[in-house]
Formats: C-alpha cells, structure tokens, sequence
C-alpha cells in the first residue's frame, strides 16, 4: 500500500481520526472546550498534512522518468565533442518553449540569435556558415513553461517565480534569493535536493538545477542568458547567470 | 528543513501556544479557540506559500471550508446579539 510510505500522510491520517475522536468525546462526553478545540485544531493539522503528503512529488519515479532523455542527451553532447557553453533562449526565440542553444564550434563569442530560430534540432542562427547548433530541450524548458506566471525583469519578481517553481511545483530547494551586479544575475539555491555530477554535458548545458534556474531567467529577461558560473556547497548552490556578450 | 516540513510544525506550535493561553486565562467559547485557530491557519498558509499544485487544492478547499465555519461563528454570533439567546 503506497499510503504509509509517505510520512505525511501517515501523520495526517493518524492526527484526523485522532482529533475526529478526541472533539466528539470531549464535545459529546467530557463537555470541555478546551479538549473540543484541541481535538478540532488536531483535525485542521491532521487534514493539512494529508494535503501535503499528497502534493509531494515521487522523486524516484520522476528521477527514473528523467534519466533516459538526460543520459542520451549526455550522450550526444559528449559524442560530438561540444564544449561551448549552452545560450538559454526565451520562448519569443524558439517559437516554443525555452530551449538550450548549443554552438557546434566553439566560438570566444557565444551566439546571440536575434530573430525568430526555426523549430529544428539543427539550426542555423547567424549569417556565418560556422553558426549552426543544437537546439535542444531541457529539464528547465519543460518547467519555464508550465510555470503560471510570466516573470518580469525585476530581481525580486524573478525571485518570487524561482521561489514558486523550486520551493514550491518541484520541491528541489528550501529557499533562493537573486541579487544582480551589473549584467550578472545571482542565483542563491538554499538546499538544493538534486545532485551535482561532474559530466561533460554538464560542463555546457549546466547542472539540472542550474537548466532550470536559467530558463526561468531567460524568459523572464526576454533574451538569451548563458552559465556563466555554478558552485556547489554542502547546503547551498550559487549560479551565476549573464547574457552572451 | 523543507517549507512542508516548517509549515506544519508552526501550525502545530502556534495551536498549541493558543489552546495553552485561552485555556489558561478565563473560561473562553469554543467559537474563540475555532475562530483563533482559523486565522492563524490563514497567516501560516500566506507565510510558507507557495505550494505543489496538488497540495494547494486540498490546502484551499480546507481554506474554504474553515472560512464557511468562521462565516457560520460570526452569523450566530450576530444572532446571538439580535435575538439575546446563547445558541453555541
């Protein structure tokens, strides 16, 4: 039975039956009212906890789900050789969702579409003949358009999205603060719940955390943001977003 | 500590703190405690907002159902006063 894997849900089974039991005794029986409002309060807990048993994400299930599409684009990244760094393009470029650009050719100067990007794996985003990348989609992609509202610039609003996707939807961290300096967006991740791995595709695309934290920024900015940075601490990841210069 | 985690945990402090007081001091109507125990899941719920999608409905039905409840508390409450009969 999958309901007692879930403390929370155990924990709000046993706290409303309890507190059902403990109001009509106390109300019907005793006639105390201080024991009725405890058995009444034990019920509000008891019903809270259920719901968040319920709203907690099985993160096997979706890790096990993720792992194929992750490891073949690892894959493929790796196979290729790709070593430039992803651009994170707003859905106003791509057509679609947010999706991650990989160069082909490693450039000092990461590309910076400018007009609408055809709806291909392959595509073409300069007038130069070595401009050709992977258009690829991400974990944060996938995530960046479900989220239900449409951040603005501002630090505190692109916060308040990071916050509701990552604290709240998905439930991978405790807390994220944004501050900004100069061009660069700081991203603090308190807590993160995913783990870091040192791959080569993470090496361009970004660690998931960091796919994610890019995507929301690139269609909350309205143009493309690059990985400038990520550092992984024992409770704590900072990335460190820019726009290709 | 996860926000789920925190959440619950205030809740169960803050009912007990308030079960602990309105029991200490006087004798208090159960519509005080309900009352109390009502707005202080408002507050709490603003403060660790937001949610999973799935936990938010059953979080807002439970909203509405207590708002109904404290609607009920004050509508006897009114009646109460107009007619000068103790109905809870």
């Amino acid at each position: 039975m999958t309901l007692t894997k879930n403390p929370h849900t155990v924990l709000g089974l046993g706290l409303t039956l309890a507190g059902f039991m403990l109001s009509s005794a106390s109300y019907l029986i005793m006639r105390s009212v201080p024991l009725t409002a405890l058995g009444f309060s034990t019920v509000i807990l008891g019903v809270t906890s259920l719901a968040l048993g319920k709203g907690q994400p099985s993160s096997e299930a979706s890790g096990l789900l993720q792992e194929p599409g992750s490891e073949n684009i690892a894959k493929l990244i790796e196979e290729l050789g790709l070593t430039s760094k992803a651009v994170y393009l707003p859905s106003s470029l791509t057509g679609g969702k947010t999706q991650a650009l990989i160069p082909l050719h490693a450039n000092p100067h990461p590309p910076k579409p400018q007009s609408l990007l055809p709806k291909r794996f392959i595509v073409k985003y300069g007038p130069n003949p070595e401009d050709i990348g992977l258009l690829i989609t991400t974990p944060g992609s996938t995530i960046a358009s479900k989220s239900t509202s449409k951040p603005t610039p501002a630090p505190a609003d692109l916060e308040a999205t990071l916050s509701s996707v990552l604290t709240g939807t998905i439930d991978l961290a405790d807390a994220v603060k944004v501050s900004t300096t100069g061009e660069k967006i700081i991203v603090e991740v308190s807590n993160p719940r995913l783990k870091h791995k040192s791959t080569q595709a993470y090496e361009s695309l970004g660690s998931p955390l960091a796919s994610i934290v890019a995507s929301i920024a690139a269609e909350a900015l309205d143009k493309p943001i690059i990985i400038d940075s990520e550092t992984h601490e024992k409770h704590k990841s900072i990335i460190e977003l820019k726009p290709p210069q | 500590m996860r926000v789920s985690e925190r959440y619950i945990i205030s809740l169960t402090l803050i009912y007990m703190l308030t079960t602990v007081t309105l029991s200490t001091y006087g004798p208090s109507g159960l519509d005080l405690y309900v009352s109390l125990y009502i707005l202080e899941y408002f507050i709490l719920t603003l403060l660790h907002s937001p949610f999973n999608p799935r936990a938010r409905k059953i979080i807002d039905v439970t909203g509405y159902v207590l708002f109904a409840t404290f609607l009920i508390i004050v509508a006897l409450k009114v009646l109460e006063i107009l007619i000068g009969v103790r109905i809870l």
